[in-house]
């Protein structure tokens, strides 16, 4: 037989995934009925599935096949965003779905397993690949990974066919539980085999800031210390805990958010152009730059980092609860539901320019962004002042608006020389009036085509916990007068005080 | 009005200042000018204006544009000419989005003028496209001085009566002339119709063997322009295969329902079949005797131009089925 003819059309054709079965523990959960299955059905309605495709569901909830797929048809019908919902592709897809009730702590249901997915592959087609996606909690990671092993799951029956495992952050709880989670996923899988899902990465906006970065020429050499003065990275929430409570509480914003969704954010901002735009090559980047972060010395913390946590408040004629009226938390709970740190990165590229990167719940809006502020002119050569005033500030919104923003001074009309700042606006929206695939979608796809460019690698996880760790080390011994900040403010006094030290100040959203 | 390239630009500014004048800052209102290209149009006197308005006005919403209608009136003796602005407000927020519309009416005769005012009227360092609507391939030569300002030209011969000519004109749009190359790249709207059968069967058949044999069958008595670059497009790719062309139905469908109905490939190893039922939207895909299902949806033109206008490069695998098309 002579080479296959490439069938594929890249400028035409969104890319699909080969033939495979996706194994979701704690189908039953809510993270599959909200996201996966929705994500899922929305790939097979862009025709992005092959039509060997199967999912196969297990959690601890006894039920029939026939049960999950009408549980998974009302939680697609619910929970599809953007999309219609078509009922004849549904019953296509549905005879894919298959189901498989056990214990994820016990050995009966990965020899069951074992033999439901030997079934599934006959009948679907799946050419011997699999997808393990854990829905689970974190706590079960590891056990389910070598239940898989002691079955055998982690290898395929035939040569060329793959198997995957996908977890979601929390990647451990600090530095040590990270590196034993995993020594324990590399008991049974390669690391090359490992999906570690951010969310945040799969955002159509934070790829963007690659396509930003090094699709054009004329910002890249404004990128480094000589022209950027410092860099703010704000995740602001205007909800609180929200029922989540007694997990909060064990985490709070620096795990919660800064530890993964921000430092991966943060590396994209700031790593060196890869060589090429490949998964390993990118992560590569991500991976060196993370490594450049200056670890905070002890006595550092103090100055260069700042826990909030909320207290009640009176909004319009409603009471707000603070964190440690919310259920499930403490009354004298000392988890920081706000957490600010000044970070360096030592590298010839940014030494000495600040990042600050803030997180909190119940600020008064819901916003994801990134400035970059950059040196004012030289010299002012107008004599009111303003452009020392108002920096060229270049905005990366990520969400709730996607697009980006630049600063800078015109000439106000007039005969007077006198300017006023004014803004450039490009929106992500405006100009691609597409829809934008889910986060979900974009890392489904990704891990079934083997593509981890936007999953974190074991180097990043433990990288950015080396950050992290001295500041949970200092604050854990630290006493807080908590609530400090009041809710629909943008947090504690002393994450201000921490920017006026340097001459800065945190934007307004 | 008469056209007069430097007064059309004029109005538009002053409708810009205009429309600035309500906008407030503070609350996000106002209008945002969007423009990503320039968009010229070629319709007919006897296009619906209100259905292709509609058409343009949403294909604006994902790519941007100063659009150009250039409407052919065959008795017509002076060309003219108005603007206007299309706004539309996305969901949930408070500004509108706005791009340029400027309407030329004008006879065959006057393709000369109409090519000196459109020069004036480009937007500067975007791309020029030129669609040259179903209708008005006949007119593809007295076009010719217009076509010059394109850096792309998107026909569209779906609905095309007599696939030889059509196929005709398409070569020589996409030749040039005196074999030197066209400056503009060449698009037609029937290659976009199968997209999605390229795609499905590209996924089938991307690990199996080449079929050796096939068959594409389609609604209406003569032959679809989309089945002829679908049969193109297999023996380019499988150059030893054999298709055979046949008409499953007499009833011709509406053309954005789609007339392929069935393809089917078989071979040592492989054996697949594609099959759409009468005006359905739900394809069946049979591969090696496991069935799945496929959604296609009614195609219109605004989703055919946004998917060529996605294109920035040249399209290869289109020029390749176009040297190869046969018309039965």
């Amino acid at each position: 037989m002579g080479a296959l003819p490439i069938l594929d059309d890249p400028l035409r054709f969104d890319r699909s995934a080969p033939p495979a079965a996706v194994v979701i523990f704690g189908a039953n959960g809510d993270l599959t009925q909200r996201k996966l299955m929705p994500a899922l059905y929305r790939l097979a309605f862009e025709r992005r599935l092959a039509p060997g495709f199967a999912v196969l569901g297990t959690s601890r909830t006894a039920m029939s096949d026939e049960e999950f797929r009408a549980k998974m048809r009302a939680a697609v019908e619910k929970f599809l965003e953007d999309s219609p919902f078509d009922a004849v592709l549904w019953e296509e897809f549905e005879r894919g779905l298959y189901y498989l009730a056990g214990d994820i702590s016990g050995d009966e249901l990965y020899t069951a397993l074992a033999a439901k997915l030997a079934e599934v592959e006959t009948e679907r087609h799946t050419g011997g690949n699999a997808l393990f996606y854990l829905s689970t909690q974190p706590s079960y990671y590891a056990r389910v990974a070598e239940g898989l092993g002691s079955a055998g799951l982690q290898h395929a029956p035939q040569s060329g066919a793959w198997r995957r495992i996908i977890i979601e952050k929390p990647f451990g709880h600090d530095q040590q539980s990270a590196r034993e989670l995993n020594a324990r996923l590399h008991g049974v899988f390669d690391e090359r085999d490992i999906y570690r899902i951010d969310h945040y990465l799969g955002k159509e906006t934070v790829q963007n800031i690659l396509a930003f970065r090094f699709g054009n020429g004329i910002f890249e050499p404004l990128w480094n210390r000589r022209y950027v003065n410092h860099v703010q990275i704000t995740t602001a929430e205007s909800i609180g805990v929200e029922g989540r409570g007694e997990y909060y509480q064990e985490a709070g914003a620096l795990r919660d958010m800064i530890q993964n969704h921000l430092m991966q954010v943060m590396a994209t901002i700031a790593m060196e152009p890869p060589a090429v735009f490949e998964s390993d090559a990118v992560r590569d980047e991500r991976a060196k730059l993370l490594r450049s972060i200056r670890i905070l010395k002890p006595e550092e913390v103090a100055t260069h980092a700042v826990a909030g946590q909320y207290g009640p408040a009176q909004i319009g004629g409603d009471r707000l609860a603070g964190f440690r009226e919310e259920k499930g938390v403490a009354p004298d709970s000392r988890t920081g539901t706000y957490a600010a740190v000044t970070l360096f990165v030592e590298n010839w590229r940014w030494a000495d320019v600040p990042f600050y990167v803030r997180s909190g719940k119940r600020l008064p809006k819901r916003v994801t962004d990134i400035a970059i502020q950059f040196n004012t002119a030289p010299l002012s050569l107008f004599a009111d002042g303003e452009p020392g005033q108002w920096p060229n500030l270049l905005v990366l919104r990520i969400q709730p608006e996607e697009g980006i923003s630049l600063r800078f001074f015109s000439k106000r009309p007039g005969s007077g020389m006198t300017l006023r700042p004014v803004t450039m606006d490009f929106n992500y929206g405006t100009s691609f009036g597409e829809r934008s695939p889910s986060a979900y979608e974009t890392l489904l796809l990704d891990a079934l085509e083997g593509d981890a460019t936007l999953y974190t690698r074991q180097d990043m996880v433990e990288a950015s916990w080396a950050v992290v760790q001295p500041i949970l080390d200092v604050w854990a011994g630290s006493q807080f007068e908590f609530p400090n900040y009041a809710s629909g403010t943008w947090g504690p006094k002393q994450s201000d005080e921490m920017l006026a030290r340097r001459g800065h100040v945190w934007r307004i959203p | 009005m008469a056209a007069d390239a430097p007064q059309l630009l004029r109005e538009l500014d002053e409708t810009w200042r205009t429309l600035g004048k309500d906008q407030d800052k503070d609350l996000g209102t106002g209008v945002l000018r969007a423009c990503a290209m320039t968009l010229i149009v070629a319709a007919a006197e006897a296009d619906d204006a209100q259905e292709l308005g509609a058409m343009l006005s949403s294909l604006m919403q994902l790519h941007p544009s100063r659009t150009i209608v250039v409407r052919t009136c065959p008795h017509r003796d002076a060309v003219e000419a108005r603007t206007s602005v299309q706004c539309w407000m996305p969901f949930g927020r408070r500004q509108q989005i706005c791009g340029e519309w400027i309407e030329i009416y004008a006879g065959t005769a006057q393709f000369g003028e109409v090519a000196l005012l459109l020069l004036g009227l480009t937007v500067p360092d975007l791309p020029v496209v030129f669609w040259v609507r179903h209708t008005a391939l006949g007119h593809l030569d007295a076009l010719r001085p217009v076509l010059t300002l394109a850096t792309r030209v998107i026909v569209d011969t779906s609905e095309a009566d007599e696939q030889e000519s059509a196929l005709d004109a398409v070569r020589s749009l996409a030749s040039g002339v005196d074999d030197v190359p066209p400056a503009w790249r060449l698009a037609d709207l029937a290659w976009g119709r199968i997209t999605r059968w390229r795609k499905a069967l590209a996924g089938i058949l991307r690990n199996a063997p080449a079929p050796n044999s096939g068959a594409i069958h389609w609604a209406g008595e003569k032959m679809s322009m989309p089945a002829c670059y679908l049969d193109a497009w297999l023996r380019s790719m499988y150059p030893a295969i054999e298709i055979e062309l046949a008409s499953c139905d007499p009833v011709r469908p509406p053309v954005d329902v789609g007339r392929i109905r069935v393809v089917q490939l078989t071979g040592p190893g492989v054996d697949v079949r594609l099959e759409r039922p009468t005006g359905g939207t739900n394809v069946v895909a049979t591969t090696d005797g496991l069935q799945s299902g496929l959604v296609f949806p009614r195609l219109d033109e605004a989703a055919l131009l946004a998917e060529e206008l996605g294109i920035a490069g040249r399209d290869q695998l289109f020029e390749a089925a176009l040297k190869i098309a046969r018309t039965g």
